[in-house]
């Protein structure tokens, strides 16, 4: 066990740096960096930017190192400067980036004239780093700057407000969606061909082949427009409170930030996800019951005269939930990351928007921070569940 | 007569071939009555499609801005019926969800007709040769696996619509997305550009389901013989390993279909997959969503077909697991308990909801 998880956080740690040059790999190639707007500025020439402020700009964003450099910056800190090994520099003259690049006339034959970048006027060597601000790398928790959305505001202060919102919303639908989908899974499992297992599978089956959005969607549409409209207590359709107070019919008037309306806001996002979680588990663990029930052990247990709710709760539900650890792999780094299109349809201010609204913004390295910790966690997910594959089940041997 | 009967019917049963695989497979599927429906359905989505331009009145793209918001069943004032209504700026529904029915089915179908080809020769090398070929395969898909799904095609599918010479498209695949999808080519190529990046991030979980069934069909006695009769790699992987571990990748190739359709609607809905003016039911979705206050009905227009046709991929995917399973029993009391316990072994792709 001991050396099996030691081999694998090394296995993680590599994959978690392949993942992050990956990443930000993805990333670099990315249009509309914080310098591509200047150029437009520049280009329609509303007000001239001068050579130096290109410069100071290049290098607060960082866009003058080179990506390997700028790479390492961001994942751990360094290079800060030159190494310092008893009062000595050295590689301070290491040449790590370009200050300026070169420019080239291209003159066409038809007389045109362009100018276009290409190598290096100036280049920036490592002792120019030093004194320079830099994050302390997102391996030891310092997410950096937001470029766009809060300029130049930590990261860390925008995961901050959006967090709890994601916790909350995604902890309470996957808490409910377990205890509800074990329950229907077990409940119908047991009482195959009833009617309620009818019942059961259809609606799992609608639920699980539907697009989430469109469940969304109909969700606001019945519950926050047509029972306004009708006059019926109605669901305010977004947000996760209101601005104002707003009355609604039987439940009386809601004050704007109360804990009322903190309520009713969040109560149909988390049923939309609770929803479509049931659908897809309740139909794992019943299939997962429907094999554990005809085994022998089970048909032992009941010729012995167990009773029957311990032979479901205790000698069938526990080896049924075996396999239902791997699906809870996948919860750690949902409870981070957030429902994307849930949080889109009910504009829920959660860490899946931040996501999104950070792509159309442009501001790269909130993305970048996002997705960073949402594939540390999901690899921190996938060891956990082996490790609780061993405690369900003490046959599977981790070696 | 009556004695020559028995005699004629030995004989003619002695002359017959032994029914093929697929032709009983054919015969079990006909006998999955929603699979046959949902079939008939899809068909009927298609032909309508194919027939758009014959069965609607009204441009697709041009905006008649005092027509925007008609109900269904409402005239405009030219007295021309709208069937489905407008939209925001005036275009007739009922023509764009029509022609949106083409894009949204064949898109689906090609990226999944792609990634499984894909998945398919990767599973394929990995299973059939094994040694570094598999380790360097697993190993590239474990570490695909680790990247949430929908983040990461966000992030692919804004950097590739803003830098589309990032992704190198071949001319004569943007020619065949055209011919299928019958949009015009500048939209055509964006549609490629869609594809191709879908078709290569998907392939995943048909590589791997590919490596486990060559994996468990390279160790039967048949391979065994067939190689001692000289049988070079080739032929043996094209006649034997190929059709022997091809039944769970039709299912998964069908529900692939499904979970596609669902995808590109989400990414269109979240504004980073087909863009505007191509209609497909995800974007008139994404626009009728931020009318639905004023205007509730809107988002059924393109929903409603859009969930019709999910649940009738899903339903022939369920009737082709049937259809396929050999040792499913049809007719008995065993065939209806296999086929209720498939419904929940089924894993729904839901990228991160």
């Amino acid at each position: 066990m001991t050396s099996f998880l030691i081999r694998r956080l090394f296995q993680m740690i590599v994959v978690v740096l392949l993942s992050a040059i990956a990443t930000y790999g993805i990333l670099n190639l990315a249009p509309g960096g914080p310098l591509s707007f200047i150029r437009e500025q520049q280009n329609v020439g509303a007000d001239r930017i001068t050579e130096e402020d290109i410069q100071r700009i290049r290098a607060r964003f960082e866009v003058d190192l080179y990506v390997p450099y700028r790479f390492t910056r961001w994942l751990i800190g360094q290079p800060r400067g030159p190494i310092e090994i008893g009062g000595q520099q050295f590689f301070a003259d290491l040449e790590v980036g370009c200050r300026t690049p070169g420019q080239v006339r291209l003159r066409y034959p038809d007389g045109r004239v362009e100018i276009v970048e290409e190598g290096c006027a100036v280049p920036l060597y490592l002792a120019d780093l030093e004194g320079r601000r830099t994050s302390n790398g997102i391996l030891f928790g310092d997410f950096g700057l937001s470029q766009v959305m809060l300029r130049d505001r930590p990261i860390s202060q925008l995961i901050e407000s959006r967090l709890p919102y994601t916790l909350v919303l995604m902890g309470v639908s996957t808490l409910l969606s377990i205890l509800i989908g074990v329950a229907m899974g077990v409940y119908s499992a047991v009482h195959q061909y009833s009617r309620f297992d009818y019942v059961m599978t259809t609606v799992a089956f609608l639920g699980a082949s539907l697009p989430t959005f469109f469940i969304g969607i109909m969700a606001i549409l019945i519950f926050a427009i047509l029972a306004k409209q009708a006059g019926l207590p109605y669901l305010p359709p977004g947000n996760a409170s209101s601005a104002r107070d707003y009355v609604v019919p039987l439940i009386g008037r809601v004050e704007a930030e109360s804990t009322l309306d903190y309520v009713l806001h969040f109560i149909m996002p988390c049923a939309v996800l609770t929803f479509v979680n049931v659908a897809v588990w309740s139909r794992f663990v019943r299939a997962s019951m429907l094999e554990v029930l005809r085994q022998d052990y089970v048909r032992t247990a009941r010729a012995k005269g167990v009773r029957e709710r311990l032979v479901i709760l205790k000698h069938s539900l526990r080896n049924a939930l075996i396999p239902f650890v791997t699906l809870l792999a996948g919860v750690l780094p949902g409870l981070f990351a957030g429902a994307i299109v849930t949080e889109t349809i009910f504009n829920w201010p959660g860490m899946g928007r931040l996501l999104l609204d950070a792509l159309g913004r442009f501001d790269y390295p909130v993305a970048m921070a996002v997705l960073f910790v949402t594939i540390v966690l999901t690899l921190i997910g996938y060891l956990l569940s082996d490790i609780l594959y061993t405690v369900v089940d003490p046959r599977i041997k981790l070696t | 007569m009556t004695t020559t009967t028995p005699a004629l019917s030995v004989e003619s049963l002695a002359s017959q071939r032994p029914e093929g695989q697929w032709s009983v497979v054919l015969r079990r599927f006909r006998r999955h009555r929603m699979a046959m429906f949902s079939l008939f359905v899809l068909i009927l989505f298609l032909i309508a499609s194919l027939l758009a331009p014959y069965i609607t009145f009204y441009p697709r793209d041009r905006p008649e801005l005092d027509r925007a918001f008609l109900a269904p069943m409402q005239r405009n004032e030219d007295g021309g019926l709208h069937i489905l209504g407008t939209d925001h700026i005036g275009r007739d529904l009922f023509t764009r969800v029509v022609y949106a029915a083409r894009i949204s089915i064949i898109l689906a179908v090609a990226v999944a007709t792609l990634s499984s080809l894909i998945g398919m020769a990767f599973g394929l090398l990995a299973g059939y040769f094994g040694g570094w070929v598999d380790i360097a395969i697993t190993r590239t898909l474990e570490f695909i696996s680790t990247f949430p799904l929908l983040p990461v095609l966000l992030v692919l599918n804004s950097i590739l619509l803003q830098q589309p010479e990032l992704l190198p498209i071949p001319g004569w695949f943007t020619g065949i997305m055209r011919w299928l999808t019958g949009v015009p080519q500048s939209e055509a190529v964006k549609l490629a550009l869609l594809v191709l990046s879908l078709g290569l991030l998907l392939w995943t979980g048909t590589a791997r389901l590919m490596r486990g069934m060559v994996l468990s069909v390279r160790e039967l006695a048949y391979i065994e013989s067939s190689r001692a009769l000289g049988a070079s790699n080739l032929r043996i992987i094209v006649r034997h390993v190929l059709p022997n571990s091809l039944p769970p990748l039709i299912v998964d190739y069908t529900l692939g279909i499904n979970g596609i359709l669902v995808l590109e609607s989400v990414l269109s809905f979240l504004g980073y997959g087909v863009q505007e003016p191509t209609p497909t039911w995800g974007n008139i979705l994404s626009i009728a969503e931020s009318y639905m206050f004023n205007h509730p009905w809107m988002p059924l227009v393109p929903g409603i077909p859009l969930v019709i046709c999910a649940l009738a991929v899903n339903f022939i995917g369920d009737g082709l697991r049937d259809a396929l399973d050999p040792r499913a029993v049809f007719g008995g009391a065993g065939a209806r308990e296999k086929k209720k316990d498939k419904a929940g072994q089924q894993k729904a792709a839901k990228a991160s909801a």
